[in-house]
């Protein structure tokens, strides 16, 4: 169905493709895998219309396409589904749908005309949306759908997803699997990209790797085992890391007693959490993704102030400590959102490395009145060097990084800080292997130094790997509690499911 | 080095093709009305540049300009979308002409500095106000600001009509400010003033908050991404807050300098829409105070300029107001192109023509 020929991008001098090739065949399912920056986004932007090839050929169904816009792509059958949803919240799903097929037909739709192609796409593909639900008030999956119908209102016959799971439950996920299943039973063909091997074994029919720009190989994913692939795409042999755990519980640095906040929101609330955090050893937060989570890291953090119960933090009542007071006294946070709580897109590597120090007398003059710009520009510089942050100069806005980037680059700021208590929230998220090794064994060096930390993630083989103790969060409570050495996978399971077990010692 | 000049030539692009563009549409305009474009824009350029005085007139008028304009930038840097220069211009003068008048008999310096500050301060309160209901309830600062303009223009012509009002006068307006309390001029013979010292003193003072400090690059945080501000432990309340009572400040400062230094008194049409021309200068100058230093002289010079080219050839003055709407337009839809590298696109499309 699509050929890519030798497809080259250079931006300046760099060369962010070369010579790649690509084919996909009807009703296949083709996996692009690699790193962050091997081009992956790229060559996906210049497949539907966003950036045009330096040279290089895509032939569509036989033909030669000049790809100069989005328009273009659309209108021959290539659909992209990004990553960051293009819906408009404040509509309906029905309204974003004829939204997109204004653009094609003009300003007179017949809603109902629309309604009867939705509804029998629906049908077809099993995609069950309510077309008259608000797009707000849908949760991040039922998002998806929406996307993907969009796509196919508009007689897509090649769909590209972008990272779809990494924003999905794995129930979710296993939904978005039948809902491909179904477009390639219709002849439909779907580029995935995506980093968790594990989900691109199961869907894939055949899996091209790149790295760094370069086709690597094209491979049947039959004939490749996950192990094979992760090296394919790294370039060097890994190994998954076992850490070792700590069991020793040292003194207590945080405790939560009794604390609710929006009790009466499941998905968004907490009731009556107690915990208590050691120094130097790493909790693991696990559970289905909007359980209560995000709160628990705002109230950590100090983003938002429990209604009820104590936050006791050094043995001191932290109930009205403000975020500044929680930076002052060694709280790091690696937030869930790193474009919208950890960094300012809009200014260089530079800054953003010390934004929570320019009073400090390293950067600064008399508190902060003056700016040693110089000494700024050596620190980031080190850091650049420290933390491998790949970044054409440190005077880089950091929203042209890549996402690993732009964690290491809140990972830097947090971590350089000494900080005595730690809150990770997804802190591999959308990341390449590599870098999420880097950063689990950043968040393990710090452990090893005596810090607390939290580790709150959707991915239980994350929690996992790194946790010295999980617990498991449900609809706003924690359900119980298991050793991260050889923890109890049923146990897990079930109290992520709802489950509740007495815990000894919170 | 070469990648920082090839920023800054990035950012002084856009506003250097916009003006020149909308000179070129000017004779086009000129043309139309019948007249001679080559010699209503040599009237122009003589009337802007051709003798001392002429020029000191244009820094006289850039005053206020640049004031506003570095008013507006330093709010907009921090996220607040201001429209109340207007306002506390107007409020931060009339506060100054009641201290001047009630300190009449302390020593000229005396008064005349007093009146800064009282204009200073005023019209920080007034910028506070606006920015404390935005960080604390909500209000759009755009619509607050806006019927704030309301108010303050109301209550100063109120105060000038009967408590502030000049005795001896007619019509209602204050009262002159005292020769010792004046602001004194800098060139003898010509209007100029050492308010124009002021201005620029204001502009560092402005770059130097903005870039060279920490709170700068908090200011700038809060603008750029409210939500990682905070979370960054930046209070971004109090950061809105702040930055709308600098503006205000720098605002009070500009009505202030333009009575002590130019007007002397307040009357109906004070400064009239000085605060609106702040936006467009802030804007062509790209939120930086450097750029809005020189853009304010662009506009003083047309201002200027456009005077004497109507009294010279029967073009009207207002060719300079429709080129500066063009200035503008083209500035702010030029930015937007450029932010969407609609230029490298087609600078990309012909490069591979040419491979072609």
């Amino acid at each position: 169905m699509l050929e890519l020929i030798k497809i080259t991008k250079k931006f300046g001098d760099f060369c962010a493709l070369c010579d790649v090739d690509l084919k996909v065949g009807y009703g296949e399912v083709h996996t692009l895998l690699g790193e962050n920056g091997a081009g992956k986004s790229t060559l996906m932007n210049i497949l539907c219309g966003l950036y045009e090839p330096t040279y290089g050929e895509i032939v569509f169904k036989d033909c030669e396409w000049h790809m100069d816009s989005p328009q273009t792509a659309r209108s021959i059958g290539i659909a992209m589904v990004h990553q960051h949803f293009m819906l408009i919240e404040a509509m309906s799903v029905l309204e974003n749908i004829m939204l997109c097929a204004l653009e094609e037909k003009g300003v007179l739709l017949d809603a109902a005309e629309v309604t009867k192609k939705v509804t029998e796409i629906q049908k077809l593909y099993d995609l069950k949306v309510d077309l008259h639900e608000m797009v707000n008030n849908l949760s991040v999956g039922q998002q998806q759908k929406v996307e993907i119908i969009k796509a196919l209102y508009n007689d897509a016959e090649l769909l590209i997803l972008d990272e779809p799971t990494a924003v999905l439950t794995d129930e979710e996920a296993q939904g978005l699997f039948r809902i491909i299943k179904k477009l390639t039973e219709q002849n439909k063909s779907v580029i995935f990209i995506s980093h968790k091997l594990k989900e691109v074994m199961q869907i894939s029919d055949k899996i091209t790797v790149l790295r760094r720009g370069r086709t690597v190989v094209t491979v049947n994913a039959c004939d490749y085992s996950a192990d094979e692939l992760a090296n394919l795409m790294v370039g060097e042999k890994v190994a998954a890391k076992a850490y070792k755990k700590v069991r020793k519980k040292d003194e207590v640095i945080y405790e939560l007693q009794n604390v609710s906040y929006h009790k009466q929101s499941k998905h968004g609330g907490l009731s009556g959490i107690n915990l208590k955090v050691h120094k130097g050893e790493i909790l693991g937060v696990a559970g289905v993704d909007g359980n209560g989570q995000s709160q628990l890291a705002d109230i950590l953090t100090g983003i938002q102030k429990p209604e009820e119960g104590k936050r006791i933090y050094e043995g001191i009542d932290a109930n009205r400590y403000r975020i500044i007071d929680f930076i002052r006294e060694g709280v790091a946070h690696i937030p869930e959102d790193r474009n919208k709580m950890g960094l300012i897109g809009g200014m260089d590597v530079r800054d953003n490395l010390v934004l929570k120090d320019m009073e400090d007398a390293r950067f600064s003059k008399a508190s902060g009145k003056f700016l040693l710009k110089k000494n700024m520009q050596e620190y980031a510089e080190e850091m650049k060097e420290k933390y491998d942050i790949r970044c054409s100069s440190i005077q880089e806005e950091v929203r042209n990084l890549s996402g690993g980037n732009q964690q290491k680059i809140i990972l830097a700021r947090e971590l350089e800080r000494n900080p005595k208590f730690i809150v990770a929230m997804h802190p591999t998220r959308g990341l390449d292997i590599g870098a999420a090794n880097f950063i689990h064994d950043s968040l393990i060096r710090a452990r090893d130094a005596g810090s607390a930390v939290v580790v709150v993630s959707a991915d239980i083989d994350e929690v996992i790997k790194v946790a010295d103790r999980i617990i498991v969060m449900f609809e706003g409570k924690i359900m119980g509690e298991v050793p991260g050495e050889n923890p109890d996978m049923n146990k897990i399971s079930s109290m992520m499911g709802g489950k509740e077990y007495e815990r000894s010692d919170c | 080095m070469k990648e920082a000049i090839a920023k800054m030539l990035k950012k002084v692009a856009v506003p250097v093709v916009s003006a020149i563009a909308a000179l070129l549409i000017g004779i086009v305009v000129i043309e139309l009305t019948g007249n001679n474009a080559a010699e209503a824009y040599s009237y122009m350029l003589r009337g802007a540049f051709g003798s001392m005085n002429n020029i000191c007139e244009l820094f006289v008028i850039a005053v206020p300009l640049i004031l506003t304009g570095l008013a507006v930038t330093f709010a907009y840097r921090s996220g607040v979308f201001t429209i109340g220069v207007d306002g506390q211009l107007i409020i931060g003068a009339i506060a100054a002409a009641w201290f001047v008048e009630a300190f009449r008999n302390l020593p000229g310096v005396v008064v005349a500095v007093g009146g800064i500050l009282t204009g200073m301060a005023v019209g920080a309160v007034w910028g506070a106000i606006a920015g404390a209901l935005k960080a604390y309830r909500r209000v759009n600062e755009i619509v607050s600001t806006l019927l704030m303009n309301y108010i303050a223009l109301y209550l100063a012509d109120y105060l000038y009509t009967v408590p502030l009002a000049a005795e001896s006068s007619k019509i209602p307006q204050t009262e002159r400010v005292a020769e010792a309390a004046r602001l004194p001029v800098l060139v003898g013979g010509t209007r100029l003033h050492i308010g124009i010292l002021i201005a620029l003193f204001c502009a560092v003072i402005v770059y130097y908050i903005l870039y060279k400090t920490a709170w700068g690059i908090k200011f700038r945080a809060v603008g750029i991404n409210a939500v990682a501000a905070e979370c960054n432990g930046i209070s971004v309340k109090k950061y809105m807050v702040a930055s709308m009572a600098i503006s205000g400040a720098i605002g009070g400062l500009a009505g202030t300098i333009e009575l002590l230094g130019t007007q002397y008194r307040i009357q109906s049409g004070f400064c009239a829409d000085y605060g609106f021309d702040g936006i467009a200068v802030a804007l062509i100058g790209q939120l930086n105070p450097v750029g809005t230093v020189l853009a304010a002289l662009f506009f003083a010079a047309l201002n200027v300029g456009s005077n004497s080219m109507e009294l010279m050839t029967s073009v009207p003055s207002s060719i300079a107001d429709i080129i500066q709407s063009i200035i503008i337009f083209f500035v702010v839809a030029g930015s937007v192109l450029m932010e969407r590298n609609f230029f490298k696109k087609i600078a990309f499309k012909k490069e591979r023509r040419a491979m072609e």
